[in-house]
């Protein structure tokens, strides 16, 4: 559905005809974020330059009631940057300032187009940092970050994305501009910031962001645990946890991530290694080599087959590397693959995971699992193959499976990637109408007319548990 | 006094079919709202579940934070955010957003509330979050209910990620000049010393630093090092257990500011200060912390102050306001009046300035108690 000519022109005389794309090949590129299950084609693309073009650019497009969207660098999973149709996209690239460094306050605006590794590398030198490290750290931006309240591996001990933001600046969907909190750790009145936060761009775009910065740690020791099972390497989390010690970091991957990333990196991990259980402790250097220890005991007997620790920086990092370019590797296994979010109390861990490989061998699909355990937070890699149509089908209706066994143990949705497009049909089975009428008269005070960013998070109307099916019309199919 | 948060939605549909709007209470610590029926939550004070494996605990709203942290550290846990005061409630410290000494090291409500129930100014039960420590499903209306002083919704219940109780705790204190004690934190915050929780007293004419550390012998003996190179002199350390009262970080799990007040009962004025920490360290608001009776705290942790005073006449607590505005950057902070003379209430808003927000903030109220069920003075636009 192309842009109305006047529309377009008023559009482009604000930002420059050259931010305003609308030619096939960038409306195809603008299609669907990390998700490709789902897509849609914008109206158009606008590259706000600065907050007052956005908020013109809001006000134009609401006048004429266009619906837009916000979108930084695409890498969502749930479909939240996922256009309704006609839609406008508001990319915003182009904020990319990082300003106000306070090293004693421990806080430094950025733009919503700051990419997350370049703002901890920005700040390096000061010997701090920005916590939240999700996988796609490279690309994603923070802003996309505030969006979905974005995690990582390393938010076992320190948060997710909303315990490092301070204050806003935020554009309304009629245009207005309006800042929450501030660049103190609390403000007076309700936590808008907080609230914001994970909004998945339904209630307004953010144009400034303080973050919260903290200490780089002095040291870390990374530590291989190899396990002969997902199982047993579940129960060593658990027996971590329960001597009181919170490691910053605690990640598992399963037999089949294990063999994608070792073809990939070379690790030497055990070929025939059912799981591997990676451990990070840091802090100060005196008493980490302690607790390493600790833990190393902790994890055999829990019966890990063999501990290691990393012997170097490098070697550390080749670890990370391993861990965070998992989902990529997995390309060497199948030419697609449909990931799921669902969070659980992590004592559940061995229960659900035992589910998991069970219905993927119920809808004969491989399964691989890399996650955040000690959060929790699942993430099943379902391997399909797009040109199939009945394994698309198939994942669909393996990932909703899999959501359902995360709820019956008292679980979440989605732990980090947000609910957007994608699992919008569940969110009655985990809230009742009250609930989510309670949610929606929230966002009317933003988006009364859901103008910005319509037709996610909630159910839609009159459609049944099954939308998911319907809407992944698997475009992507050859 | 509801007994369940069913009992309590069916009170407010009650008064919403009476037309009679409640206050919201739950220990009263704070500015009472000026006239209303009184909504309690004192009864919904039992534990829903505690799972140190998981790391999360679940209580009614009702239950004080003392007795939560007690039933935490029976099993070996800890919610790291102090309460104020020994009667208060969990619902009455979120909607207050209330912070410890552990604010910078440890982090605040907003970093430990995982799930939510409410009942909405509709009279319904609504729930948000759950029982994980990660989760973006469906917005977070936990977080919009800290600090919401009791205007948007009657919490009833409130789940909690918690952490295991610090190892061998102790406490450094360090006696010594404003200038000494000022640059030393500058210091101390620059070289990014790791400790567990920070406060400083102000007494008349005597200032007290306390800095919390815990961990194994190694890691403790490296802190003290640290804290050391920033305080030349003046330090001394004890075991958190054996801190005497009135020191700085006593109290601190079960109500620091009352074991501060050694007995006293909470001053007629006390106001609470928000402020980026830079702008905390400067010659001219120590000097008016100084002016504080019987004290003044300061927790340069994200920048949080309080000062007290016992003057209950209303020209002199606006001049000790004036005096507190003069010290800091109007643009960059927020003073809270949580205890003050009623007419000093209503020449301002209980925030000042009032919040940036605060357009957005009236509107949520509008939208979630449209009938104006919870009586909620924050609300309401400053007399001019």
């Amino acid at each position: 559905m192309a842009l109305p000519a006047v529309l377009r022109a008023q559009l482009a005389a604000l930002v420059g005809e050259r931010w305003i794309k609308d030619d096939p090949v960038s409306l195809f590129t603008y299609r669907s974020d990390g998700l490709t299950l789902h897509e849609a084609e914008p109206a158009a693309i606008v590259f706000p330059g600065t907050t007052a073009e956005l908020s013109a650019a809001v006000k134009i497009l609401a006048g004429a009631g266009i619906p837009f969207l916000p979108r930084g660098a695409g890498t969502g999973l749930s479909g939240g940057a996922v256009p309704a149709p006609g839609a406008v996209l508001l990319e915003m690239a182009r904020f990319r300032e990082i300003s106000d460094v306070d090293a004693v306050s421990r806080t430094v605006m950025v733009g919503p187009g700051v990419v997350n590794d370049q703002l901890s590398r920005h700040v390096r030198s000061l010997g701090l940092h920005f916590v939240p490290d999700p996988s796609s750290q490279k690309a994603c931006t923070i802003g996309g970050n505030v969006g979905e309240n974005s995690g990582g591996p390393h938010t076992l001990k320190y948060g997710v994305t909303v315990n490092h933001i301070l204050g806003l600046e935020v554009v309304l969907p009629d245009g207005e501009v309006v800042e929450l909190g501030g660049r103190t750790w609390d403000t007076p009145g309700p936590d808008l910031t907080g609230l914001f936060v994970g909004s998945e761009g339904t209630f307004g775009i953010a144009t400034r962001i303080c973050c919260r910065l903290s200490p780089l740690p002095e040291k870390a020791i990374t530590l291989l645990a190899v396990f002969d099972s997902a199982e047993d390497a579940c129960r060593g989390v658990s027996g971590i946890i329960a001597r009181g010690i919170v490691p910053a970091a605690l990640e598992l991957m399963d037999r089949v991530v294990i063999g994608a990333v070792e073809q990939a990196y070379h690790l030497g991990f055990p070929p025939r290694a059912g799981a591997v259980l990676i451990a990070e402790i840091e802090g100060l250097t005196e008493g980490l080599d302690e607790e390493a220890a600790q833990v190393e005991d902790i994890l055999r007997a829990q019966r890990a087959r063999e501990t290691r620790r990393a012997r170097s920086d490098e070697e550390r990092l080749l670890i990370w590397k391993a861990r965070k370019q998992a989902f990529g590797a997995i390309g060497r296994l199948a030419p697609s693959y449909y990931t799921q979010d669902g969070v659980i109390p992590r004592s559940r861990l061995p229960e659900v995971l035992a589910k998991i490989y069970a219905i993927a061998r119920r809808y004969e699909l491989t399964v691989g699992n890399v996650f955040h355990a000690g959060d929790g937070n699942l993430h099943p890699l379902l391997l399909y193959d797009p040109r199939r149509a009945e394994q698309v089908q198939a994942v669909l209706a393996a990932g909703h499976e899999i959501l359902e066994a995360c709820l019956a143990v008292g679980g979440a949705l989605s732990g980090e990637h947000g609910i957007g497009l994608e699992k919008s049909s569940m969110m009655g089975s985990l809230f009742n109408g009250e609930d989510l009428e309670a949610m929606k008269r929230v966002r009317a005070v933003f988006n009364p007319t859901e103008i910005l960013n319509p037709g996610k998070i909630f159910p839609s109307p009159g459609k049944c548990a099954d939308a998911p099916f319907i809407r992944a019309k698997s475009g992507i199919v050859a | 006094m509801p007994e369940n948060a069913d009992q309590a939605a069916e009170l407010l549909r009650v008064r919403l079919a009476e037309g009679r709007p409640v206050v919201l209470r739950g220990a009263g610590t704070r500015a009472p709202e000026e006239s209303g029926e009184v909504l309690s939550s004192l009864k919904l004070n039992r534990l829903r579940f505690l799972d140190p494996e998981d790391m999360v605990a679940g209580a009614e709203a009702g239950m004080t934070m003392a007795a939560f942290q007690h039933v935490l550290r029976e099993k070996g846990m800890h919610l790291p955010v102090g309460p104020w005061y020994p009667e208060a409630t969990l619902g009455g410290a979120i909607a207050a957003n209330d912070a410890g000494p552990e604010r910078l090291f440890a982090g605040g409500l907003r970093d430990y509330l995982i799930g939510i129930e409410f009942v909405n100014g509709a009279g319904h039960k609504v729930k948000a979050g759950g029982k994980v420590v990660k989760n973006v499903t469906g917005y977070d209306l936990g977080r919009m209910l800290i600090g919401s002083r009791g205007g948007l919704g009657l919490i009833t219940a409130a789940n909690f990620k918690v952490l295991p109780l610090p190892v061998r705790p102790r406490a450094v204190l360090v006696r010594a000049d404003d200038a000494t004690l000022r640059t030393g934190l500058f210091k101390m915050l620059e070289t990014r010393v790791q400790g567990d929780w920070v406060q400083v007293l102000f007494r008349a004419g005597r200032r007290e630093l306390g800095i919390g550390l815990s961990g194994n012998a190694a890691r403790q003996e490296r802190v003290i090092k640290d804290i050391a190179a920033a305080f030349s002199s003046g330090i001394e350390i004890v075991e958190e257990e054996t801190l005497p009262a009135g020191s700085p970080g006593s109290g601190r799990h079960s109500g620091f500011l009352s074991a501060l007040l050694l007995g006293e009962a909470p001053p007629a004025l006390h106001i609470h200060g928000v402020f980026p920490t830079s702008l905390l360290l400067t010659p001219a608001l120590w000097e008016t912390l100084g002016m504080g009776d019987p004290l003044s705290v300061l927790q340069p942790c994200g920048g949080d102050l309080h000062f007290f005073s016992k003057d209950t006449g209303v020209e002199e607590q606006e001049r000790a306001l004036a005096r507190l505005r003069a010290a800091l950057p109007e643009r960059e902070g927020y003073l809270v009046l949580e205890r003050a003379a009623a007419e000093l209430r209503w020449r301002h808003h209980p925030a000042i300035p009032a919040p940036r927000a605060f357009a957005l903030m009236r509107a949520l109220k509008k939208s979630l108690d449209p009938r104006g069920i919870f009586r909620g003075s924050f609300y309401e636009a400053p007399a001019l």
